[in-house]
């Protein structure tokens, strides 16, 4: 599919998610998508873990609206948001057996501190699996602050993963720049400990990462669903995981 | 409770761990905490596997794969009477990639 039709197909279907802390003020932003069925936004847990207060924003509308918690996943960094319109379509999840190294993958969101949907393509340039046991994908991409969230896509605009991190190599002296004090080091009255901390949040390997869609959990109501779907595993033949 | 050593690959006595899954210093310090052989710092970071080597335990990271999501910080537990520290044993030498979690 020719990306413009398929970000023109997904538009009203990816929102910006916004935290608020008591005060009102934003604390933080991520992305989320409608997915499994309409009034249900999938994000980050990261995005909006102990956050009191949730709003999501769709391309098309003008103001906020409230969205509710519904369900976190920690271990996967996944979180389901209930909000109320039912006029949005859902994305559908791609087929598993479809998902393999080198499918060129489409990710769209609201990075850095953009209010605009913002698409980018890449490449799921690896499948693997973190020390635990859960799979995770490397997206060859741009995957900045505020992707997270974001619906990682074949080029049909299918659903393969949820975006939630962009690549940094952890290393003691970055950790020691990040964990200072700032003002503790300074020239000419200049916080370098800021401009330090400021270039390593900014730095781009170009590597972004997604948890595939198969780990985001059910939300099951009868009143809506009948009965239960339960997600694919995310491996043919066999039960992934811890 | 029953404390179990560590050691580093240097062979230093790291600390201990203790049958709740808590992760300590030599001297008592509290480092972080297991989940099914899996260690995460203070602050939630994954630290690494217990590995069992010669008969002595270890927490090691492959520095090649990709970091698992941090988990929820653990509070402090109260500072616990930990046993006497152990003499530093024969080094290991670590496989490629391989390296202290703590």
């Amino acid at each position: 599919m020719d990306c413009a039709i398929l970000v023109e197909k997904i538009r009203r279907s990816v929102a910006l998610v916004l935290t608020l802390n008591e005060k009102g003020k934003v604390s933080g932003k991520g992305s989320g998508f409608i997915f499994w069925k309409r009034g249900i936004l999938v994000t980050c847990n990261h995005v909006v873990e102990a956050s009191p207060i949730i709003k999501i924003k769709f391309p098309d509308q003008e103001v906020f609206s409230d969205a509710k918690l519904l369900i976190t996943d920690k271990e996967h960094d996944l979180a389901l948001l209930k909000f109320d319109d039912n006029t949005r379509e859902y994305l559908k999840a791609a087929d598993i057996k479809t998902v393999k190294e080198g499918l060129e993958v489409v990710f769209a969101g609201y990075p850095l501190t953009l209010f605009d949907l913002t698409t980018h393509q890449g490449t799921l340039s690896a499948i693997t699996k973190d020390p635990t046991g859960i799979i995770t994908y490397l997206i060859d991409g741009t995957v900045n602050g505020g992707n997270s969230g974001c619906p990682l896509m074949n080029s049909s605009g299918e659903v393969i993963g949820v975006v939630n991190a962009k690549r940094r190599e952890r290393s003691d002296i970055l950790t020691q720049v990040e964990e200072m004090g700032t003002g503790a080091i300074s020239l000419y009255g200049v916080d370098l400990v800021k401009i330090y901390q400021a270039l390593i949040e900014n730095v781009q390997l170009g590597i972004g990462y997604a948890v595939p869609c198969s780990y985001i959990p059910a939300h099951h109501d009868p009143e809506i669903d009948g009965e239960r779907k339960e997600p694919p595993s995310p491996v043919d033949g066999s039960k992934e995981g811890k | 409770m029953i404390y179990s050593s560590v050691f580093q690959s240097s062979g230093q006595h790291l600390g201990f761990t203790r049958e709740d899954g808590y992760i300590f210093s030599r001297d008592a310090a509290y480092l972080g905490w297991l989940e099914e052989g899996f260690a995460w710092d203070t602050e939630g970071q994954f630290r690494g596997q217990v590995f069992d080597i010669n008969g002595n335990r270890y927490i090691l990271r492959n520095t090649y794969s990709v970091s698992p999501i941090p988990r929820t910080p653990k509070p402090a537990p109260p500072i616990p009477q930990v046993p006497a520290p152990l003499p530093a044993i024969p080094p290991i030498q670590l496989k490629i990639g391989f390296k202290d979690g703590f």
